[in-house]
């Protein structure tokens, strides 16, 4: 961070005690932004609880500075996420509804992502929505990963929401975890129904999806065993209505499954 | 406080900060007193007095530029899926999105998507080879959060260092090696040499300054201790993250994200490197102590060279092994602050001759076209 030794075309010698005076408020306020930033970083401490967090992550947020170095730590991810899709299409000539086979769609992407060292970021959506949605269901009680088995077609996943509260026992999922899972629910259904539409043709008119993990395999084992040789521990999910894109969105899901299935 | 007075600094030359004139001591109050205020004096000067690391912002603005256009070339044949009318999939988290800029871009066609989406990567291009920068720097500056941010959970860490280091680095002098603002100006120079009016117009025309030097001296100033500031808080608390961590502590954290497919872009590389404990040990605790070190490993010149090359060493292992190459170059485009004046004007001096024949192409195929763009040197 040093300058030229010769002095740049900047230099001046202008120091009046006014100009000090601007560049000591401008430094303060540049302390005050970073010492903002640091508290925002930090593992949770005394200083963020004083400044109060709805107020720090709204300077944070709105001021673009939204950062998170708590990259493959305290522990490192070990789990390789995985996502089965199938649907009902509906035949527009002959209104006969199918069911169609799964489709492994964290597999195609493998495939299509290996020696990419600059992978797409598309690539990524699968496996960060079934990362999501495990998250939650490693929360989640009994009675309530028996109720997102359920189906919701004519019922809104708001009804699975208030479901999944009232079965919330002590230690179960709780409501961020439930609102997170609809979220990710909804996300995943509308991926899947672009997903199936540009896959099997036809119109989609309810979707099902797997999520599941494999655990990578101890270090010890590091050089017989492959996390893709470990098998897969799949949660169940009921049907979901479908969510169709719009034309350009579609034709956009085509082109993605046109290239994965090449 | 004591004034600076300008003799001392034509008679000390450019490169020294001012420092007051020491009062009589007669005692060690007023001796700490005098060393506290030259002490103020420097600090100040450093501030004021010159812009700093004009080499590495300009550096970190040409590969901050490339990180940009990379991130928008990948993901080109995607557009629409991962930003634009198909990535209606992800509404449920775009609607809740802090970044005005998605404005601009949300209701776009797929026409109209894909032109912004070309001119955003035209003025990436334009931002690395450094054309009127303080206008370019900023239109690519939104029209790339307008993109990346529409996209947002598909983000990763290096769109947020991007941003952060962007958005700082706007308020700094990045054209002043390497560019066509720059070899404008000396042109301009050369052939003026000091004639003319010196208005305005003339001052855009010329990328001559347009604010006054103390003024300018301190925002960009402050702008890279901001940068970094933020540089060492992500270096530290990802360190301090990382200590907390069993298997950091055990030296084999680094083996379980590199098993996942999606950070495995090369299977036989990385079961190369993980094959042998030692060599999972070693990088697992390096990746830990470089990074909680570095802010102090800054602070010596020989220690910062070792502190960089890792950071690089790290950087290139994760963008190959990891296939994360955009968040590398961000990181390593802003570490290029840390490097002296010095190591750039003798890599300068070494490279330069050497690329002679390349520079002289370029400046022959490129000089026509600059002069015919808007504001061009042949534009009156």
């Amino acid at each position: 961070m040093t300058d030229s030794p010769a002095g740049s075309r900047h230099s001046t010698t202008e120091f009046r005690a006014s100009r000090r005076t601007f560049a000591w408020i401008l430094g303060l306020l540049i302390a005050v932004h970073s010492f903002l930033v640091l508290l925002w970083v930090a593992p949770v401490n005394p200083m963020r609880d004083a400044v109060g967090n709805e107020r720090l992550t709204t300077y944070i947020n709105k001021g673009h500075f939204e950062q998170s170095w708590s990259v493959f730590a305290p522990t490192p991810r070990r789990l390789s996420d995985t996502i089965r899709l199938r649907a009902l299409v509906k035949d527009p000539k002959t209104g006969q509804v199918s069911r169609t086979e799964w489709v492994d769609v964290t597999a195609l992407v493998t495939r299509k992502i290996k020696y990419d060292i600059t992978p797409p970021r598309v690539e990524e959506a699968t496996r960060r929505l079934g990362s999501r949605i495990n998250a939650a269901m490693f929360k989640f009680n009994q009675d309530q990963k028996l109720l997102v088995q359920g189906s919701y077609i004519t019922t809104s996943t708001d009804e699975l929401a208030k479901a999944m509260l009232a079965a919330k026992g002590t230690g179960a999922g709780d409501v961020a975890e439930i609102n997170a899972y609809i979220l990710y629910d909804e996300m995943l259904t509308r991926f899947a129904s672009m997903y199936t539409e540009a896959t099997f043709g036809g119109k989609v008119t309810q979707i099902q999806y797997k999520v599941g993990y494999q655990a990578v395999p101890p270090y010890a084992q590091r050089n017989t065993v492959k996390v893709s040789d470990v098998r897969v521990t799949n949660w169940d999910f009921g049907w979901r209505k479908a969510i169709p894109g719009t034309k350009d969105a579609q034709r956009a899901f085509d082109g993605y499954v046109e290239g994965l299935e090449e | 406080m004591t004034v600076i007075r300008e003799p001392d600094l034509a008679t000390r030359g450019a490169e020294e900060p001012a420092v007051p004139q020491s009062r009589p001591s007669n005692s060690v109050t007023n001796r700490l007193l005098d060393d506290a205020v030259e002490q103020v004096s420097r600090f100040e000067a450093w501030f004021l007095h010159d812009k700093r690391a004009l080499h590495g912002l300009s550096l970190s603005r040409i590969l901050a530029g490339f990180a940009v256009l990379g991130m928008l070339v990948t993901n080109f044949s995607y557009r629409s899926i991962t930003f634009g009318a198909g990535s209606s999939w992800m509404q449920p988290i775009q609607q809740g999105t802090a970044f005005f800029e998605t404005k601009l871009v949300e209701n776009l066609g797929a026409t109209a998507f894909t032109l912004f989406y070309l001119l955003a990567m035209l003025l990436a291009v334009l931002y690395i080879v450094g054309w009127r920068t303080k206008i370019v720097g900023p239109l690519m500056l939104i029209g790339w959060i307008a993109i990346i941010e529409s996209g947002a959970f598909l983000g990763d860490q290096g769109d947020n260092v991007l941003r952060v280091g962007l958005i700082l680095i706007m308020f700094a002098e990045t054209s002043e090696h390497w560019s066509f603002d720059a070899r404008r100006r000396r042109k301009a120079a050369a052939q003026a040499s000091g004639s003319g009016p010196a208005n305005l117009l003339h001052n855009i025309r010329h990328s001559r300054a347009l604010l006054p030097a103390w003024f300018s001296n301190t925002v960009h100033n402050l702008a890279l201790v901001a940068l970094a500031f933020q540089l060492v808080l992500i270096y530290i608390s990802a360190g301090m993250f990382k200590t907390q961590g069993p298997l950091w502590q055990h030296g084999t954290a680094l083996y379980y994200p590199l098993q996942l497919p999606q950070y495995e872009p090369i299977p036989w590389l990385t079961d190369l490197f993980t094959h042998y404990g030692v060599v999972v040990g070693i990088s697992t605790y390096m990746a830990v102590f470089i990074q909680l070190f570095f802010a102090p490993l800054l602070l010596n010149r020989i220690t910062r060279r070792i502190a960089l090359t890792f950071v690089i060493l790290l950087h290139l292992g994760i963008a190959v092994l990891m296939a994360l190459p955009w968040f590398s170059l961000a990181m390593v485009a802003f570490d290029a602050i840390f490097v002296s004046a010095s190591t750039y004007i003798a890599m300068e001096r070494w490279l330069g001759p050497r690329l002679d024949p390349v520079k002289t192409l370029f400046w022959d195929v490129t000089d026509p076209i600059v002069d015919r763009l808007p504001f061009g040197s042949r534009s009156r």
